[in-house]
């Protein structure tokens, strides 16, 4: 349907500003983990190049997906693939990766030409599948191969430039906090989530430092790339997360203090991915449950 | 309620004058309850009630036709036409003094103001007289006062004798130069009329948001200038409202411009003689982009209730899937739920103000869903 009527202008939208923080962050994450390595004889020619080449291969192949199902939606197959790739362990498997991008985004692409109400953080479940699959094949393993010789260690301005084992392009400290800065600005951004779900985890962490005695632990993990990642960008995909401010609470505050103990137990790396899967589930489930009430009481004035 | 700033084309602009269309061929009058007591070739002269409306022109009944009106529901009009001799119905002379005017006078012309609910004991502290267009592209409230600036003010100062203890505020944008200009010019004269500059904000006309803008929230009588003016005609001139700004506009014509028109003319006829249009190539729009219905004007009729067609270049842009942002719910004014109307048909409030269409991302056209929308 072609429509004519009064719209805003947006001269930056939202899947640019994106984009463009996507492009910094893949580019210090391919400075990183393919051609430092390389320079200090750790990498290949070959393995630098893959590690250039996964990134623009996966955009690609997002694009084909976009082409074939004729996606119409804002935030496609393209920024879907490109944030599953961002969220990936540097060993993973080539071919295990590609395939549950490729069930990733069949699914998102199914479900979107149903047009099926879809609130399940489908790119937080396709990481833990490939987390889950890389641990039961023994290769779960962050690090590149500079950081698996072992012959030093990053110190905490290392971690806020971007030196820290995490993620394949999503490390930078500095240029997630510039991010999330550029996206605070945008009215589209739903800003009370990394703001609340933030804030929340600050606190978990100060509790769990003052019951353990001892204030590094706040130091070392207030700026952890893998945390900032998930809140900022995963955690708030707008098709995945509630619209109403009193939701947005809801579901921050269920984020924001379920970080921490997921990460104790499980895994610093995963515990914010976790988080974010249980709170969408808790507020899906609410949904459901109160669905019919919710309508028949307030007469569709609440929020969704 | 938060008011927002639309952003609009700047490069559609009006024509500075208002030009007239006062020589219709035949005029429509929509049909009240089925009964006609007029036969073919009835005589009808200007200014009669004809059941709801005075009819704008002399001449003789020909028939019914179908047409549309501005809501964009069918009607039966009864046709006249035109025998351009303007043939008076007697009415009572030009009333010459204003100043002795009593409130009975006024309360049966304020009665048909419908939201008024004024009577001789009601406290009336103060006059809010509204000059605002808050439709974008649409402008006749800022040419009926650019061309009745005087009306205006000598009504208002009526107004203001008839409740004594009253004050008079009139509300206009501060982007509106030339009002601004003109109101300043006259205003020395009248020392309980003050004029009130608002932002250029969207609905910051409608009578709840400027009461809230001028803190007045009891006590008070609220009336758009084009009001005034009818109110004036009707008790000074004792003339009928039958002629209308109609403001044509849209970036699919080179001149828009508001045309005073009288009431009952065909729409089509005024374009065809103002505009050289296949209107194939155009997305039209009745009362506006923002509240307005997209609809073939093919057989509307001019009538009170409307007050503009925007023409717009048919676009490419194209609706995308919801995303789910949740903006629609946050701007909606009164804190409905756009979203649960869009994904699951549930019927919800709405004042079909077009907020949530205008700040959708995906350009997806909510009012459909809220409150249909006509052809679209």
């Amino acid at each position: 349907m072609v429509v004519n009527r009064l719209h805003k202008i947006i001269k930056f939208p939202l899947i640019q500003k994106y984009y463009l923080i996507f492009v910094f962050l893949i580019g210090f994450g391919y400075y990183k983990n393919g051609f430092v390595p390389y320079l200090n004889n750790y990498n290949t020619f070959g393995q630098m190049l893959y590690v250039f080449i996964l990134p623009i291969g996966c955009f690609l192949l997002g694009s084909l997906f976009d082409v074939f199902f004729k996606n119409k939606d804002l935030f496609n197959s393209k920024f879907y693939s490109l944030l599953f790739i961002m969220l990936i362990p540097l060993q993973s498997n080539f071919f295990l990766v590609l395939g549950i991008l490729v069930l990733l985004l069949s699914i998102y692409n199914f479900l979107s030409l149903k047009k099926i109400d879809n609130k399940t953080n489908i790119i937080v479940l396709a990481k833990l599948l490939l987390v889950f699959f890389l641990i039961l094949f023994k290769s779960y393993d962050y690090q590149n191969r500079l950081e698996i010789s072992g012959l030093f260690q990053y110190s905490l301005l290392d971690s806020l430039i971007g030196y820290n084992v995490g993620c394949c392009y999503s490390t930078s400290v500095l240029i997630l906090i510039l991010g999330v800065i550029i996206l605070l600005f945008d009215e589209y951004y739903k800003k009370e989530i990394p703001l609340y779900s933030y804030g929340f985890y600050l606190l978990t962490l100060f509790l769990y430092a003052f019951f353990k005695q001892d204030m590094k632990i706040i130091l070392v993990n207030m700026f952890s790339s893998s945390i900032l990642f998930g809140i900022i960008f995963v955690g708030t995909l707008s098709n995945f997360t509630p619209c109403t401010k009193k939701k947005k609470f809801l579901y921050s505050l269920i984020l924001g203090f379920s970080i921490l103990p997921f990460s104790l137990l499980v895994n610093f790396n995963e515990g914010v991915y976790i988080s974010i899967v249980l709170a969408n589930f808790i507020l899906n489930l609410g949904d459901l449950v109160f669905k019919n009430s919710r309508v028949l009481l307030k007469k569709g004035k609440v929020g969704n | 309620m938060k008011l927002i700033s639309l952003d609009k084309d700047y490069s559609i602009k009006l024509k500075s004058r208002v030009e007239n269309y006062m020589n219709p061929d035949f005029i429509y009058i929509p049909i009240k309850n089925n009964s006609i007591p007029f036969k073919k070739n009835s005589v009808i002269k200007k200014g009669e009630l004809v059941f709801d409306s005075y009819a704008s022109v002399s001449g003789k009944v020909i028939g019914i036709k179908q047409g549309t009106l501005a809501s964009g529901a069918k009607d039966k009009f009864l046709v006249i036409a035109n025998d351009f001799q303007e043939k008076l119905i007697k009415r009572m002379p030009v009333r010459k003094k204003m100043a002795d005017l009593t409130f009975d006078v006024v309360k049966k012309e304020l009665k048909n103001i419908e939201r008024q609910k004024i009577d001789e004991n009601s406290l009336v502290e103060h006059l809010i007289i509204s000059g605002i267009d808050d439709e974008p592209y649409i402008a006749n409230e800022f040419f009926i006062q650019k061309e009745n600036i005087k009306i205006i003010l000598e009504m208002i100062d009526v107004l203001l004798n008839i409740f004594p203890k009253s004050k008079a505020h009139i509300c206009i944008k501060n982007i509106d130069r030339e009002n601004i200009e003109g109101y300043t010019t006259f205003l020395g004269t009248y020392t309980n009329i003050e004029l009130n500059l608002v932002d250029d904000l969207y609905l910051i006309g409608e009578e709840q948001n400027l009461c809230h803008t001028l803190n007045i929230f009891q006590n008070y009588l609220y009336l758009k200038t084009s009001e005034v003016v009818t109110l004036y005609n009707k008790i000074k001139k004792r003339k009928p409202l039958v002629e209308q700004f109609l403001t044509i506009t849209g970036n699919a014509i080179k001149n828009p411009q508001v045309i005073n028109t009288k009431l009952g003319v065909k729409v089509m006829d005024i374009i065809d003689n103002f505009y050289n249009l296949d209107l194939k190539d155009c997305d039209i729009y009745v009362n506006g982009l923002m509240q307005g219905i997209k609809m073939n004007i093919k057989d509307l009729i001019v009538t009170k209730d409307l007050k503009g067609i925007i023409l717009m270049k048919k676009t490419k842009r194209k609706t995308k899937n919801c995303i789910n942002c949740g903006k629609c719910i946050e701007i909606c004014p009164i804190k409905s739920n756009p979203l649960l109307a869009y994904k699951k048909g549930v019927k919800v409030e709405c004042i079909n103000c077009g907020l949530c269409t205008y700040i959708c991302p995906s350009f997806i056209n909510l009012q459909k869903y809220l409150v249909g929308d006509g052809s679209e």
